[in-house]
């Protein structure tokens, strides 16, 4: 981006801010809005209530990240600058509202990025930057019906989604773009969670159980339509099931999940002993959040826990176990309770018959992580993050990396 | 045309079409009958609670804090419960024409309750947990049932949905 293009940016901002300012209800002055609204855009021209209003709930994030690597990593072991960014447009509708369905709604998920980061430099398994993946100006990531039955304790989801958001959640460990950036540490590094055409069942038999069962596309190509691969074959879909329990500590005011899943990799992994091609892999998991400490409401300080343990097939995964753990504490500062610190670690561990057959050097890579985000302004999030890597790539032929980031995100 | 000028077209036709302060909503509902904005206001309070209630267990997004998306709903359902205790104070001064003293006493207490229920959450819808909202709202619901069975078309209960 330019300095001309930037310069445009900053004034088409403030002029949109202007104009959004004046048309929100209290008709708050621009400063007003920008100190103290939780959206850039607020409500222009009552658009966003109107909409809500019918069941259209609209939502844009931008985020930044500027990282530098001063030293460590694989394939670029000296220093290393890197930026990357996206965007996420939200468009989600609640059909009983809109249409009078009831129980049925819809999510469309657009987005765009591009990649300047330095993911390839540092040459770890986790890539430090999860959001980073390439370029492309705008693409589908998500589009999905969803129908409750039965006041929403049945629920079935189908279309294009990401299972990261049906399998292995976590409260404080499941979002590069809010929580922590490490790969490694928003998902089980074992666990297969296709981006593609699937459906999801999601039953609530009682308050303090949940089961989730879904079947996914695993051969789906990034940014494709997937309905070229869909149909290939019943071994070519990938399964998941999830038990969630809620924590019996959640009547004391400590809310938390245990969630324990296994999963069928339908993607076809070559047997490292034999070289062939299979189908059908099994693996388990465990994802658990546990909130430690909080004054009552959920939005209040608080301290959590979460921890996450996973198994996969040793014949084809080359990572047989995988583990992670760390807290979240909200509200660190007095004054500043929307803040969040996070810290966590992450450890993969290599399996014996990738060992054995392909590369004896294999073992463990270990990550750190560190982040406070700064609720700077109602619709401003300024993370910085300090993440170490110990044996980047788990062989030993990489250096220990520290690679420290900026990450700003915008709600408009 | 250069993305540079383009940004600076929009920027400028965007100050150019601007619209009045009120929002959409708030026009909406403060132009509509009273009943209307009242039945508006009863869909608009059901919708959000079935937002509040999918929070934990919707599989949001993952760009989309559910911590702050409560918050977010949490102001709006305080919103629309203040707006929807306006409508209840123009409820209380239009009852149905049919009606006999003792009956139209009842409608107008009836409808203070509304009032007052609703304004109650307005000031404390930020602040309680998930069940205190419920509680909230259930008791605005045996309200508006108590006096939608004896004075109006009965409403389906919320129970249903």
């Amino acid at each position: 981006m330019g300095p001309g293009r930037c310069v445009a940016f900053v004034a088409a901002t403030l002029c949109c801010g202007t104009v959004w300012a004046e048309t929100t209800p209290a008709g708050r002055s621009l400063a007003d809005h920008l100190a103290r609204g939780d959206e850039l855009l607020g409500d222009p021209g009552g658009a966003r209530s109107a909409l809500e209003l019918v069941g259209v709930d609209l939502r844009l994030f931008y985020n930044q990240y500027l990282s530098v690597k001063p030293s460590g990593g694989g394939a670029n072991p000296s220093r290393v600058f890197g930026h990357s960014g996206s965007y996420d447009l939200f468009a989600r509708v609640d059909a009983e509202e809109l249409l009078g369905w009831p129980g049925g709604s819809l999510l469309f998920h657009a987005k765009g990025q591009y990649d300047r980061g330095l993911n390839a430099d540092v040459g770890a398994l986790s890539d430090p930057i999860d959001d980073a993946d390439f370029d492309s100006p705008i693409y589908v990531d998500e589009l999905w019906l969803q129908q409750a039955f039965l006041a929403g304790r049945i629920r079935l989801r189908a279309g294009f989604s990401e299972q990261q958001t049906a399998f292995d959640r976590n409260a404080y460990a499941n979002s590069e773009d809010r929580q922590f950036l490490s790969a490694f540490l928003d998902n089980n590094a074992v666990l297969p969670l296709p981006n593609g055409l699937a459906a999801t069942l999601m039953v609530t038999p009682t308050r303090w159980l949940g089961i989730a069962l879904g079947v996914s596309d695993a051969d789906n190509s990034p940014r494709s339509s997937g309905l070229d691969t869909i149909f290939d074959g019943v071994d070519s879909l990938t399964g998941h099931l999830e038990a969630t329990l809620r924590s019996p500590l959640e009547s004391r005011g400590l809310p938390g999940d245990y969630r324990l899943g296994g999963f069928l990799d339908g993607r076809a992994r070559r047997e490292f002993a034999t070289g062939r091609l299979l189908r059908g892999h099994f693996g388990a998991y465990i994802s658990l959040d546990q909130r430690l400490w909080g004054a009552e409401g959920r939005a209040s300080p608080s301290v959590g826990a979460f921890a996450r343990l996973g198994w996969a097939d040793p014949d084809v995964n080359r990572v047989e176990w995988f583990w992670s753990l760390g807290f979240e504490w909200r509200g660190p500062l007095p004054g500043r309770t929307r803040d969040v610190i996070g810290v966590g670690t992450y450890q993969t561990i290599g399996s014996e018959a990738y060992r054995a057959a392909v590369d004896p050097r294999f073992g463990r890579e270990t990550g750190i992580e560190f982040y406070y985000a700064i609720r700077a302004l109602g619709w401003l999030v300024v993370t910085p993050d300090l993440q170490v890597v110990i044996d980047p790539g788990a062989t030993g032929a990489a250096a220990d990396a520290v690679v420290g980031t900026l990450r700003v995100r915008v709600i408009f | 045309m250069r993305a540079p000028t383009v940004l600076a077209l929009a920027a400028l036709a965007l100050v150019a079409c601007r619209v009045p302060a009120a929002s959409r909503y708030e026009a909406s509902v403060e132009a509509a009958p009273a009943p209307a904005a009242h039945a508006v206001h009863e869909q608009r309070l059901a919708a959000l609670m079935r937002g509040l209630e999918q929070l934990r267990d919707g599989r949001l997004p993952k760009a989309l804090d559910p911590l702050e998306e409560e918050r977010r709903q949490a102001r709006e359902l305080a919103r629309v419960a203040d707006a929807m205790a306006s409508s209840a104070v123009w409820i209380a001064r239009a009852p149905p024409a049919d009606l006999d003293a003792e009956q139209r006493a009842d409608f107008e207490a009836l409808a203070r309750r509304l009032e007052v229920q609703c304004a109650n959450l307005g000031d404390d819808a930020v602040g309680l947990d998930d069940a205190g909202r419920r509680q909230r709202v259930s008791e605005i619901d045996s309200t508006c049932d108590a006096c939608h069975v004896r004075f109006r078309i009965p409403r389906r209960s919320r129970a249903d949905d």
